[in-house]
């Protein structure tokens, strides 16, 4: 087992890394693009691709932009629409853990850029079922929410017969360098099966041991080669095409457009997962069970990567960070309908014994994570940070319409103008 | 004669497919099942497995589960160091097998395998560069020139009477700018046996250039095919609308629609996208 | 419907057995006479050189197995790339060796042409004869199969039931009485080696 020199990433990683004989790993080694290349050169690519599809009758839309009440949904919309000047459909799939401030976050988004959106939103009965199958076969409890985001543009697509779907960055290219900003890297079938569904397709899941019928996983499916052949469907990243920065970008978006930020349980990024109850909490928290590292590392990788970070800080920021305990544990199992000990059985069965040893009558990591990690933070390359430690705004409106105390199906929206709080330093 | 062949090739490093770029940097994809199911379904003609592992268990169970899941022949060509080798490859389900280190190091146990699998199934691989403007083969496990010309070197390989040869280009590999058509060129021209030219593939330009001017047997691509969606079905479909020769699938996908030269779709006009309202699209039943 | 196919010892078998798997079929793999005796059909593969081929199928007495099915029996056969081969008089890989002799003609290695290259590998279309309908019944124009061999058979012209298109020195597929044989690797041929294999099935079940 090997660490980076530079970030912390593992060749552990769920999405595959690879770390070179110089100890650094490919992400970083893709990272490096984002100061090497013309962006504003890029930038022109970007608008050369997308002329192509503008519908100059006007009798359909342009394009297809994928949102939810996060994840730079604001940033990309405002690109799309502004800078490009295109006429998007805005589709979304309901996650169903919806916070308030996600649900503000996403009427805001409609309603300041005047778009029209089509949400799908699937009989929770059907969520519930689907997702303790995926929680019994895979520990997975967002299996609903990555293959519902990844199915439903692509269908709308070919229904509506609207070829281009824009989409933010792409996270292999970003977290672990699986392409070049210069591949151009597109949306495909395979990166969905085989890195958001654990390599099957959704039919996978129909089964009488877990209640589930042909017609439950229909809102799943990805459409067929003929389909999307005949229609002509690309999926294109902006990433690719812009220096993509996270924070810098949500913060524009918090000035422009009064995006809300909110603190989060296991991370100190406010602005990426706003929207969900559990993306941040017991999801991040079954991640660093399976995987030995929680969302925390990968915003401070990100963060440090932008030399906001040494080497030394994230290290630290990750720690503090991975054992805190997930707060949204009881509202999860409540709405899902599993007892906490058969939770935990479960939760078991999917810790891998590279990564845990049960030493002194406790979980720890095992001998050879704590040595690997060891190792790199021993040779780790001469830090390059700049700056002061980065900060993470809050903003958040006070006279609301929703309740904040648990999930939210289908929620009103309306909000009174958010004010800004103070920021979260993750070194302190 | 026959179309000429557009060879899937799959880098595999520690069990997964990665992107390769000289050689010497790697870049993370996934499964290499996931990535051998997909061309295939696309129509890929062959498979080829490039395994840089020496863990041999590692390497069996990748051409396994990618031959299993696929139906077009799967080459096998890395790790593999004795007949035994050779033989866990076949029972595991390659179809064929390439030597490179062997090649040099113990071309006695390559003509053996020639002997007993047949000449058909064995591939000689070898990687050739450019140095002072010459072409020379290089030995990636000494990290220098061989003492071989080009000419000496085809010869080397004739006496041990393979079947096929895969032309690898370091430099080319990962660059996407074009192949190495001058030496492409001159080997195919100075032997009888099928070759397979391997690195720089970007566009459909790039493949049609190749077999126009230096026509190997077979042309791999690498890196590119995993950039986009139905790579294969555009690659072909590019080349047919140029009345190059190629072997296109069964399946009618992208028959009425443009590619430029990048190999991506050109999109349909309004028109067309409006016509498809009322138009039934079949999939395709064997 | 069941097929039995051959296990000497040589080559990857699984691949043929998904491949009949893909159209519904199942399969057997034995080499026993009291198994092969009550499949609708025998499929002969093969992989490797005619004389180690040969060498295999005498140890595990499928000559004689063989004989018996397909000569006494009249059960269908259908050898495919070097199963092909060994159902012909006499091979010539390595050294001149006897093959099982249900075909007249004998295997020799491609002669020298100009522009042909050794082995002959790749996707090629076929020239379909009359003896070749049976085999053919579910193929579709322009469909391709692959080829991967520097030996191909030589026989008469009413046992060539396709050549390949483009070279018509090479027998793509020959047929005699109950008896097929495909030069190419159906298994491996995509959906056109598919309906190869259902065709063959259609015949068994018509005996």
């Amino acid at each position: 087992m090997k660490v980076c020199r530079r970030c912390l990433y593992s060749n552990l990683h769920p999405l595959g890394i690879i770390i070179d004989d110089q100890g650094i790993c490919s992400g970083c080694r893709v990272h490096e693009e984002k100061n090497r290349l013309d962006w504003p050169k890029r930038w022109e690519l970007l608008e050369k691709l997308v002329d192509k599809y503008r519908c100059r009758s006007g009798k359909n839309y342009d394009c297809i932009v994928p949102v939810s009440g996060a994840r730079d949904s604001f940033f990309i919309l405002h690109t799309v629409k502004k800078r490009l000047g295109l006429n998007p459909l805005l589709v979304t799939y309901n996650k169903h853990y919806n916070t308030a401030v996600g649900v503000r976050n996403l009427c805001r988004l409609r309603t300041k850029f005047d778009c029209d959106i089509i949400t799908q939103v699937v009989d929770p009965d059907r969520v519930k079922r689907i997702t303790r199958a995926t929680f019994r076969r895979w520990g997975s409890i967002y299996w609903h929410c990555l293959a519902g985001q990844t199915s439903f543009p692509a269908q709308m697509a070919v229904k509506m017969k609207i070829p281009l779907i824009i989409w933010g960055h792409h996270q292999g290219l970003d977290q672990v360098g699986m392409f070049s900003h210069q591949d151009e890297v597109e949306m495909t079938r395979r990166h969905r099966r085989n890195h958001d569904l654990f390599r099957q397709e959704a039919d996978a899941l129909v089964s009488d041991h877990d209640f589930i019928k042909q017609v439950d996983v229909n809102p799943y499916y990805y459409p067929q080669d003929e389909e999307i052949a005949a229609v002509g469907i690309r999926g294109v990243y902006l990433g690719n095409y812009i220096r993509w920065d996270t924070k810098a970008q949500h913060e524009s978006m918090i000035d422009l457009y009064d995006y809300e930020a909110i603190p989060q349980t296991r991370t100190f990024d406010t602005y990426n997962d706003v929207d969900c109850w559990l993306h941040s909490d017991l999801h991040d928290y079954i991640k660093w069970v399976k995987w030995g590292y929680g969302r925390a590392t990968d915003h401070a990788i990100r963060e440090l990567r932008f030399e906001r970070f040494s080497r030394n800080e994230a290290v630290k920021v990750a720690k503090k960070y991975e054992s805190i305990d997930p707060t949204s544990i009881e509202k999860f199992l409540e709405w899902i309908g599993i007892t906490r000990s058969g939770f935990e059985f479960i939760l078991n069965q999917h810790k891998r014994m590279d990564i845990w040893a049960f030493r002194n009558k406790k979980w720890q990591y095992s001998e050879t994570w704590s040595q690997a990690h060891k190792i790199a933070f021993e040779n780790q390359e001469n830090g390059k940070k700049k700056g002061k430690a980065p900060l993470f705004r809050v903003r958040k409106s006070k006279l609301v319409s929703d309740q904040d105390e648990n999930f939210i199906l289908i929620g009103k929206g309306t909000y009174e103008n958010p004010k800004e709080q103070k920021p979260i330093n993750p070194l302190k | 004669m026959n179309a000429p062949r557009i060879v899937g090739t799959i880098i595999v490093r520690g069990g997964l497919h990665v992107q390769s770029l000289g050689f010497k940097q790697y870049f993370p994809l996934g499964c290499p099942v996931e990535s051998a199911k997909e061309f295939d379904r696309w129509g890929i003609d062959e498979i080829a497995l490039i395994l840089l592992d020496k863990n041999f268990k590692l390497n069996l169970k990748t051409i396994s589960e990618v031959s299993s899941a696929v139906s077009v022949p799967v080459a096998a060509v890395g790790g593999v160091r004795s007949i035994l080798d050779a033989k866990a490859y076949v029972s595991g389900g390659a179809d064929k097998i390439g030597f490179n280190y062997s090649l040099f190091k113990n071309p006695q146990m390559v003509h053996e395998a020639t002997k007993f699998f047949g000449q058909q199934c064995i591939i000689a691989s070898i990687d050739i560069v450019h140095y002072k403007s010459k072409l020379q083969h290089w030995n990636y496990w000494e990290n220098k020139f061989s003492q071989y010309n080009i000419t000496s070197l085809i010869d080397k390989i004739k006496q041990v009477n393979v079947g096929e040869i895969l032309l690898n280009f370091p430099e080319k590999d990962g660059s996407g700018t074009g192949m190495d058509l001058v030496a492409i060129k001159k080997i195919v021209k100075i032997t009888q046996i099928p070759v397979i030219a391997l690195g720089g593939v970007g566009s459909v330009k790039h493949i049609v250039n190749c077999f126009k001017s230096a026509n190997p047997s077979a042309i791999g691509i690498g890196n590119r095919l995993s950039h986009f969606e139905h790579s294969v079905y555009l690659f072909k479909k590019g080349l047919k609308d140029i009345g190059a020769p190629v072997r296109t699938g069964v399946n009618p996908c992208y028959d009425d629609s443009m590619i430029d030269h990048d190999g991506r779709p050109i999109n349909k006009s309004e028109k067309e996208l409006e016509e498809l309202n009322f138009q039934r699209i079949e999939p395709q039943m064997p | 419907m069941k097929i039995g196919i051959a296990d000497y010892g040589l080559g990857n078998l699984l691949s043929i057995q998904s491949a009949f798997e893909k159209i519904g079929v199942s399969t057997v793999l034995t080499c026993k006479f009291s198994i092969l005796k009550n499949v609708d059909g025998v499929v002969l593969p093969g992989v490797g050189a005619f004389s180690e081929a040969m060498k295999s199928i005498r140890k595990t007495k499928l000559d004689l197995t063989l004989h018996k099915l397909v000569l006494d029996q009249k059960k269908p056969l259908l050898g495919i790339c070097l199963g092909m081969q060994i159902l012909a008089e006499y091979g010539h890989e390595n050294y001149k060796c006897l093959g099982l002799g249900l075909i007249p003609g004998e295997v020799i290695k491609m002669p020298f042409k100009i522009n042909r290259k050794v082995p002959h590998v790749g996707w090629s279309d076929v020239k379909i004869f009359e003896s070749g309908k049976a085999l053919f019944q579910r193929s579709q124009r322009n469909d391709s199969y692959y080829f991967d061999h520097s030996y191909i058979v030589k026989t008469n012209k009413i046992n060539q039931a396709a050549t390949v298109s483009s070279d018509n020195e090479i027998v793509a597929a020959v047929s005699h009485k109950n008896i097929f044989g495909v030069q190419f690797h159906p298994e491996k041929s995509q959906i056109p080696g598919l309906r190869i294999l259902k065709s063959f099935c259609m015949h068994c079940d018509n005996q």
